[in-house]
Parts: structure tokens; C-alpha cells; sequence
């Protein structure tokens, strides 16, 4: 057997491991006895296909999947996960019965396997879909993979993922990203509707472009630049060693520095795994590849795990590498990120003390750096500490790109807030309206109004004011609208628009308290109730400046993030640009339901005792398949067919006339009604069977009814293929 | 698979089904859908009394296809004085006819519909009908007593008011020249049987009566009672 058992830790252990490659290769494909597991094959013998991102992959058949992947890996498992258009897990039964039927003969074995590998349990665990049948070939600093894949089902999506089983490996995994295999029949994904989805893109710009062959350098910067949070911190002053940066949750109790200096070496801190998982031990890793395991929760340190454990903050299982660098202009920074630049995903708001430790004059010291606030799952980094502490540490953090999109979500909402505030303001009418009419009747010098332009943006103002609907003046804080021209809205996404609109809202609110005032204070009667409008028009003033602040802010901060992107990313590597994720793959375009023109004969019996049947009967019609049928293959090679593979519906009418005088006559004008079942020898031959019916006299002579019966058929049926007839009558004439 | 090959199997085999056309149901029509409803039935041969009886279709039966065609094998029907007769079964579903005969025996009645004719008949029994009345005539008012001149003597009997004796009743004719029988009968026989009528016919020649003037007829037959009655009448001999 092939397939070796998991047990429980082992399995546990892949998990941990999990990877997911993005991979370009080629398919090889090779067919032989339908029910039995794909064989070990000779890959060279068989036929190259090559991928690009629109061939279709086979299927109902096994074939060999070959690729080079960029790093130096040595792969044990790999696993093929259907997903839906949203790339969540869609798993049938059958999948799970060609996972048993690749992996053993049929038999005792593999009746044990069904047994133990429950579909529930089949359906919920990676490890149970592991297949082991992969050959990879570690060159230079590439890694050839030989898949050998089981039979896929057409129209579906699979995801293949790569194990290793060891830490190294799995890190090197890591740095290759996810394919999805998707059908052209899938919709593109929806418009990304978040700031973020700029960067997405561009990272799946970066995957693609890595999987055509470009250097996993570009990769980690790429990562690097879109998810790193640069930490800025004062430690002590280095001398021999490195600095390490201990990132310890609130809740944890500080190791005692005898603790820490046990790990040097080792030194770094392990993670606390999931039951069942036990790290491995590794010794001597240097400081800078090693400053943590897997972040599902600092604890403790290692070798001394156990005493330390706490409650996981964190069950992401991403691989983290935190890397010290210091700065010769005094501040160090860091990145907080994972060892290839893919961000940390943090499932709660967490906060962690940061320590530094460093060599001193005095020796080695652990000082306190101060705090980091992780929210918005990881995206966003705050430093807690003051900017200048008491012992003169000090931390500070500046948002990743993702980040900064990230913040750039929250000002908006901001900005939402001020606008629903601004909506509950209210405006006395009166001296509104009394406002209205004297700057009705202005130009009026003594008023500062001296030319037309000035008196229309006036009226504009006190005619937002005015207005009964507080939507209108809730968009111009958000700067949707300006209150120089009420019927052109900006679009949201164009803060800069927003921003200037803001601007000059404030610039004639500006003016328009002014005229107020003088118009206060030109009329004492009514003083009291301008200035009551006054006040309430400051307080709207107030927020729109607010809100012009943080459309501000959201101006920098973009400008910032692309300027940054563009600067690391497009200006140094030009991306080619595409609509969508280029590593998208054809897995094949083809109906679910097939219709196929067939034409054949049939025998109807007729009944009665012994059977009589009739003569044969030629009959033109069509059958509805339940699956597609790749042609290219014989039937009979066919992997793990099921009654998809052979059933079929079949309808038709016969060439000639089976009516019976005083018995039965036909159905339809034109020939005997035929409905039924196929059962498909070949590609292209198939047994049919079903009812012929009759319009049928009634046995009893004096009734003149003309019930409805059938009468069972059985026969033969050939396929016609319209594209195969008319390339062979194509061929006749050549 | 194999459910496919067992459906096939039984297509195959005519597995019974109700909306299945099978060839047998037309080989031989089901006789129940006609019903003879009468069984026995007894009445004198007279060709009066009469006995009825009574057949049924099936329900099934279409509007335009419920005639029911009744046949005897003896006596005849009184609608149309044959032995077949044709009646509409109607809304019931049901058709009756009356079956009288002037000869004695047994009368199987049969009823035919759609061509299937009805497994049951009705057995009707005539008994012998007497007369109770005679009359006597001859065909001619006055013959010659030439060798070659014959008269027909006919006997006319009765049954009850309207009905006839059975067939072969015997009549017994006697011509009287006074009281002197004379003349000769056919074959020398004087007696003669009742046909379907009730009339018995004999021929009879005067030749060679020398004996000329009123030749009286007697006719006698015997009723129930065993008590002859006769009947005469009269023509008149002359020379030729």
C-alpha cells in the first residue's frame, strides 16, 4: 500500500504545515485500467501539455502535473481541495471516493480505509485528503514537482496545496503563494469594494508574475513593502550581538533574563502549538532567522515551553520571522511581518510588550520598549508607548501600505460621522429667510457683498441652509457635494474632489457668517436670532472642517502609500496589467448537461405471453448526459465512472410507423414516441431502453376510448456528433 | 446498472403493468361485457304467450355502441317476428325483447354486442298449446265431380283469444254427401296438421261422385279436454 496510515499527531503536524503553491507546469497524462489507482507511470513517455492560464486540464483521468518551483523545497503531500467561486471548500462524496479508489485497490484495504476515513471526517480534514504521489527533485534552486494527479471532475475548481514536513521546508513553501484552479465559466470576483483591493490586486499582479518565472526577490519585496510596519525603538546600546525583540503578550509573565540567556543559542521563542502539535527542536538556529515560531501565541521559551503555556491569542498559522535591524542613525526598526513579507493575520485585537534585549556595557539587558496594539487583524499597528518614557524608551510605528488602506477605511468613517452629525443640526428659518431677502437685494458694500459672483455663492450658502433636506448639507461635509453648486456630486472615492469641495464650502460658510453678522448688527431687532443662527452655523462649520481634515488625512496617507508603492513596486518592476488574477486556470469549459443527437434502432415488444417483438425499427433523436465526456479518451479508460459517466436520457421518434390495426395507432403523426434511459458502452455507442407510446384502442370493442400506453423498447444508439459528422463529411471532400 | 439491466429485463418480459400495451389483451375479447340477465322461463307454444329477456352491457360502453343483438333458436321475437332482434341497450346500459313461439321445445336465447356474444343464454321452455276454437272453409263455392277437380279444405284453430295452437295439431276432415262419406283425400289420408298459423290444409277430389248436389265438410280436432270439436261447411258437386 502506497498510502501510508497518518496517525492523529502526524496529521496534526502537516496541517501545521500547510502550504499553498502557485506553480506553472505541465500536464502529462496517461490512462490505463479505469478502476484501478493511478499508477506509477513513466511521465517522460507520456504526453506534454503545457500550461497557460486558458488550457484546460483534463479530466476523468489520471495525469501527471510537473512544475518547478522557485525554492528549494523537499514536498511529501500535496492535497486537491474543490472550492466554489469564493474559493471555500466544496467537497462531495465523490471526491471522496476517488481519493479511497486512487489510494487502494479495491478490497480489504480499502474497504479499512472507507471505514476509517468517514466522509465527515474525509470533508473536515486536510490531512485526510493528503496524497503522497509526488516526486520532487530538488536542482540548483528550484525544486521540480511531479504531481500525479487522480481524476478531476469538469466544471469544478480545485486548489492544490503542497505539504512539507519540516519547518524549513514549509517556510520555503511558503514564499510561493496559492493557485486556484478556476473554470472560465467562474465569474471574475466581485469589484473589490475597499481601498485594499488596490493592493490585492497588486499582489496578485506579484504572484503571477512570480509564477511566470521572476525571482522570489521581487516577491519579498513586494510583500515587504504592501504588509511591513517599520517599528522605530531606543534599546540599550548594542555592542557585540544583535539586537532581540521579544514582542510578549500582556498576560505572559516576563521571563527572568537567566531564561533568555538559556536560548542563546538557541534563542528564539516558540509559539504554543495546537494540541497534538509538539514543536521541533532545533538547535543553533542564528538570531536571524529565528526570533519566533509560528506567532498562534508567544509563550514561554523554548525547551522550557511547558512551564509558560498560555491561552493562544492567535491560531493563525503563519510562519513569522521577526528581524531586528538596526539603523546607524540611532533608531532601529523592524518589520512586523512574517519572514517573506506576508502579513501576520491576528484574529483579535492583541497587545504585546515589546522587550529588547541588547549588550551593554553592563552586559546583556532586557529593557522595556513599551506596547503594541495589533487590531484590525494585524493590519493596523499602534505603538502605546510615549513617545519619550520615563527611562528615555521609546517606540513608534508607522502603518504598513495595507495598514495605512486600512486607516483610511476608519477616517472615512469619520467622515460619515461628522456628516450624520451635521444632519441634526438645525437652522432657525426666520432669520434664514430674512437673510435671504437682504442679500436678495444686495450688491451691498456695506455688507461685503460688492460684485454678483460673491451675492450667488452667498445665496448658494443660505439656500443650503435653507434647505429642509439635511441630506444635502451632510454631503457636502462629506465634500460629495460643494455649497457652491448643489447638482454635482464628486465621486467617493475621489477624495481629492471631496477635499476641494470641503474647501470651498468652508470658504463661503466663511463668508456667509460674516454677512451674517453685519447683518446682525445692522438690525438689532433680529440680532438675537442671527446670532442664534450664527452659532448654529459655526458648529456646522466646525464639522466641516473636521471632516476637511480627514479627507486630508486621507489624501496624504494615499498619496503616501501609492507614492510608496509606486516607488518600491511599479516604477522598479512594471507589471503587466490585466483585468483580474492571471493565475486563474481553465480547468475546463464545458456544460454540466450535454445534448447529444443520436440515431439508432429499437425493438418494441409488444407483450403478452411468449414475448413478440416487433421488427426492428430505425429511430433519430437526442439523449441528455448528466456529465461531460472528454472524447479524447476511450470510454472504458475512463477513471472511477459513475452513473453520471453512463446514464443518459433519451428521447426520439421513430423512422417508420409501428401502429397495429385495431390495437394501437401512433402517438404523433410522424412516427412512434420514444422516451427512456442510455446506458453508454462507449464514446459513442449506448444501450437505450424505455417506452414506446401508443394511442391504443381499448380491448373492450364497445368502448371508443383511446388510453394512452407504452410499450418497452430496447436498442442501440450511436452518437451524433454535429462537429464530428461535419468534419467527416469535411473529410470526404478532400 | 443493474437497475437499468432489471427495468430492461422487464420491459422485456411484460411485467404487468396497467399502462403497458400488450398484444393479448386483443386476442380474445372479454365476454363479460355483454350479460344475458334472464335464466329460464316457461309459456305455452301459442304464439302469444310470450317470456322476456333481458341483457346488459358494460359499463364501458360508448353512447353509439350499446345495440345488443338478441337471437332465438325457437319461436321468434313479438317486436319484429323474427328470430333476431336488435335493441339499444340506452342510458341503462340494459336491453330487453319478448320471445314467443307456436312450437313446442326449448328456446336458447342468445345476446351478441361489439361482436363478443354473451357467455349466459336464457333457456326457455313452450309447452304444447290445445285449441279451444275450429272453423272449416273450402276455396271454391261449386266444383264438377271430374277426376282432375280437387277443392283445399282448410281448418282454421285458436287458442285462447289471440293465440294458435302448437304447430302440428291434427285435424281430421270428413265430406259428407248426407251422411255418406264420399270423395277422395290426397293419398287417401283425411288428416292434417296445424302449421305456424293454426290452419290445417288438406285437398280433396270429387271425382266420380255420381251423387250430385251439397257436399257437407266436417273438420274435427281434439282440445285440451279430450272432447272433439268439429266444425262443417259446404260447396256444391254438379256434372260436368
Amino acid at each position: 500500500m502506497w498510502f501510508p496510515f497518518f496517525t492523529l499527531w502526524m496529521r496534526a503536524w502537516l496541517l501545521g504545515l500547510l502550504c499553498a503553491v502557485s506553480f506553472h507546469g505541465r500536464a502529462q497524462y496517461f490512462v490505463n485500467e479505469s478502476n484501478a489507482p493511478c499508477p506509477h507511470g513513466d511521465p517522460v513517455k507520456a504526453d506534454t501539455i503545457f500550461y497557460s492560464p486558458t488550457k484546460a486540464f483534463p479530466f476523468d483521468r489520471c495525469f501527471h502535473l510537473s512544475y518547478t518551483l522557485p525554492v528549494r523545497v523537499k514536498v511529501t503531500h500535496f492535497s486537491i481541495l474543490p472550492v466554489d467561486q469564493r474559493g471555500n471548500p466544496k467537497i462531495r462524496r465523490r471526491d471522496r471516493r476517488v481519493f479511497l479508489r486512487s489510494g487502494w485497490r479495491a478490497g480489504e484495504a480499502r474497504r479499512a480505509a472507507r471505514q476509517r476515513n468517514k466522509f465527515e471526517d474525509f470533508r473536515k480534514g486536510l490531512t485526510n485528503r493528503l496524497f503522497t504521489r509526488i516526486d520532487s527533485v530538488v536542482k540548483a534552486g528550484r525544486t521540480e514537482l511531479i504531481l500525479e494527479v487522480p481524476p478531476l471532475d469538469p466544471g469544478r475548481e480545485y486548489q492544490i496545496t503542497l505539504f512539507a514536513n519540516d519547518y524549513d521546508a514549509a517556510a520555503n513553501l511558503l514564499e510561493v503563494g496559492r493557485l486556484v484552479f478556476q473554470s472560465q465559466q467562474v465569474a471574475p470576483p466581485a469589484p473589490v469594494a475597499s481601498l485594499r483591493g488596490e493592493a490585492r490586486i497588486l499582489h496578485r499582479h506579484n504572484v503571477a508574475k512570480r509564477g511566470r518565472g521572476a525571482g522570489t526577490e521581487d516577491f519579498a519585496r513586494f510583500e515587504q513593502a504592501l504588509y511591513a510596519t517599520p517599528l522605530e525603538f531606543n534599546g540599550p546600546e548594542q555592542s557585540t550581538t544583535p539586537y532581540k525583540v521579544f514582542l510578549i503578550p500582556e498576560s505572559v509573565t516576563l521571563p527572568a533574563l537567566n531564561q533568555l540567556r538559556l536560548l542563546d543559542p538557541p534563542n528564539y521563542y516558540s509559539a504554543q502549538f495546537r494540541p497534538g502539535i509538539r514543536p521541533r527542536e532545533k538547535n543553533g538556529l542564528p538570531l536571524r532567522e529565528s526570533f519566533g515560531r509560528r506567532l498562534l501565541g508567544l509563550v514561554g521559551i523554548a525547551n522550557t515551553t511547558q512551564d509558560h503555556e498560555v491561552p493562544a491569542v492567535n491560531d493563525n498559522p503563519a510562519y513569522t520571522i521577526l528581524e531586528p535591524k538596526p539603523s546607524p542613525d540611532g533608531p532601529r526598526q523592524l518589520s512586523i511581518s512574517d519572514a517573506r513579507g506576508q502579513v501576520i493575520g491576528w484574529r483579535d485585537t492583541a497587545r504585546y510588550d515589546v522587550h529588547i534585549l541588547g549588550q551593554d556595557a553592563d552586559g546583556q539587558r532586557l529593557s522595556a520598549a513599551g506596547k503594541l496594539l495589533f487590531t484590525a487583524q494585524g493590519l493596523r499597528i499602534t505603538s502605546l508607548a510615549p513617545p519619550d518614557s520615563v527611562d528615555g524608551q521609546w517606540l513608534r510605528t508607522t502603518p504598513s501600505v495595507i495598514g495605512s488602506y486600512s486607516l483610511i477605511e476608519q477616517e472615512l468613517g469619520e467622515v460619515d460621522k461628522q456628516a450624520e452629525e451635521a444632519k441634526k443640526l438645525i437652522f432657525a428659518a426666520r432669520p434664514l429667510q430674512y437673510a435671504v431677502d437682504l442679500a436678495m437685494a444686495c450688491p451691498c458694500p456695506d455688507k461685503g457683498l460688492r460684485d454678483l459672483r460673491a451675492k450667488d455663492g452667498l445665496l448658494n450658502a443660505l439656500t443650503l441652509l435653507l434647505a429642509p433636506n439635511a441630506n444635502l448639507r451632510a454631503d457636502v461635509v462629506r465634500g460629495v457635494r460643494s455649497g457652491s453648486d448643489l447638482t454635482q456630486t464628486a465621486e467617493s472615492a475621489n477624495y481629492g474632489q471631496r477635499r476641494a469641495n470641503v474647501k470651498s464650502s468652508l470658504a463661503q460658510l466663511d463668508a456667509t457668517e460674516e454677512f451674517l453678522r453685519k447683518a446682525a448688527l445692522l438690525n438689532a431687532t433680529r440680532a438675537a436670532a442671527i446670532q442664534g443662527l450664527i452659532g448654529s452655523v459655526g458648529q456646522y462649520r466646525t464639522q466641516l472642517q473636521a471632516a476637511g481634515r480627514q479627507l486630508q488625512a486621507i489624501l496624504n496617507r494615499q498619496a503616501t502609500s501609492r507614492e510608496f508603492m509606486v516607488n518600491h513596486l511599479l516604477l522598479r518592476r512594471p507589471l503587466v496589467g490585466t483585468s483580474g488574477s492571471t493565475s486563474k486556470l481553465d480547468l475546463l469549459s464545458d456544460n454540466k448537461v450535454r445534448i447529444i443527437p443520436d440515431l439508432g434502432v429499437v425493438v418494441v415488444f409488444n407483450g403478452g405471453t411468449p414475448v413478440r417483438a416487433q421488427a426492428l425499427a430505425p429511430y433519430a433523436g437526442f439523449s441528455v448526459g448528466f456529465r461531460a465526456l472528454d472524447k479524447n479518451i476511450e470510454f472504458r479508460q475512463i477513471r472511477y465512472k459513475s452513473w453520471r459517466h453512463r446514464l443518459t436520457v433519451s428521447t426520439g421518434l421513430t423512422l417508420g410507423s409501428l401502429a397495429i390495426a385495431n390495437e394501437r395507432e401512433e402517438l404523433l403523426s410522424s412516427g412512434t414516441l420514444l422516451t427512456g434511459l442510455g446506458l453508454r458502452l462507449t464514446n459513442f455507442l449506448q444501450l437505450t431502453g424505455g417506452a414506446a407510446w401508443f394511442k391504443a384502442y381499448s380491448p373492450n370493442p364497445l368502448s371508443d376510448l383511446r388510453p394512452l400506453r407504452a410499450a418497452p423498447y430496447a436498442g442501440a444508439a450511436i452518437d451524433l456528433e454535429l462537429k464530428d459528422l461535419l468534419n467527416g463529411l469535411k473529410s470526404l471532400f478532400k | 446498472m443493474r437497475l437499468f439491466l432489471r427495468l430492461l429485463v422487464w420491459g422485456l418480459l411484460g411485467g404487468s403493468c396497467s399502462a403497458c400495451f400488450n398484444s393479448d389483451d386483443y386476442a380474445t375479447a372479454d365476454p363479460t361485457i355483454v350479460r344475458v340477465l334472464t335464466t329460464t322461463g316457461k309459456a305455452v307454444a301459442n304464439g302469444d304467450s310470450s317470456l322476456r329477456v333481458q341483457a346488459r352491457v358494460s359499463d364501458a360502453a360508448a353512447r353509439n355502441r350499446r345495440q345488443i343483438l338478441f337471437k332465438t333458436s325457437l319461436g321468434f321475437f313479438k317486436a319484429n317476428q323474427a328470430d333476431t332482434l336488435t335493441v339499444d341497450a340506452g342510458e341503462e346500459f340494459t336491453a330487453e325483447a319478448e320471445v314467443a313461439s307456436v312450437r313446442t321445445g326449448t328456446a336458447e336465447v342468445t345476446a351478441t354486442a361489439g361482436g363478443v356474444e354473451a357467455q349466459e343464454k336464457a333457456v326457455f321452455t313452450f309447452d304444447q298449446a290445445y285449441p279451444t276454437a275450429l272453423t272449416v272453409s273450402v276455396d271454391s263455392f261449386a266444383v264438377s265431380n271430374r277426376f282432375n277437380n280437387q277443392v283445399t279444405l282448410t281448418a282454421t284453430l285458436s287458442s285462447g283469444r289471440r293465440g294458435k295452437p302448437s304447430v302440428g295439431h291434427p285435424v281430421r276432415f270428413d265430406v259428407l254427401a248426407g251422411s255418406t262419406p264420399v270423395g277422395n283425400f290426397l293419398n287417401g289420408v283425411a288428416t292434417a296438421s296445424t302449421d305456424a298459423t293454426g290452419a290445417a290444409k288438406i285437398r280433396y277430389s270429387p271425382g266420380g261422385i255420381s251423387t250430385t248436389g251439397t257436399l257437407t265438410v266436417v273438420a274435427t280436432t281434439i282440445p285440451a279436454s279430450g272432447t272433439p270439436i268439429s266444425a262443417t261447411t259446404f260447396f256444391q258437386l254438379y256434372n260436368r
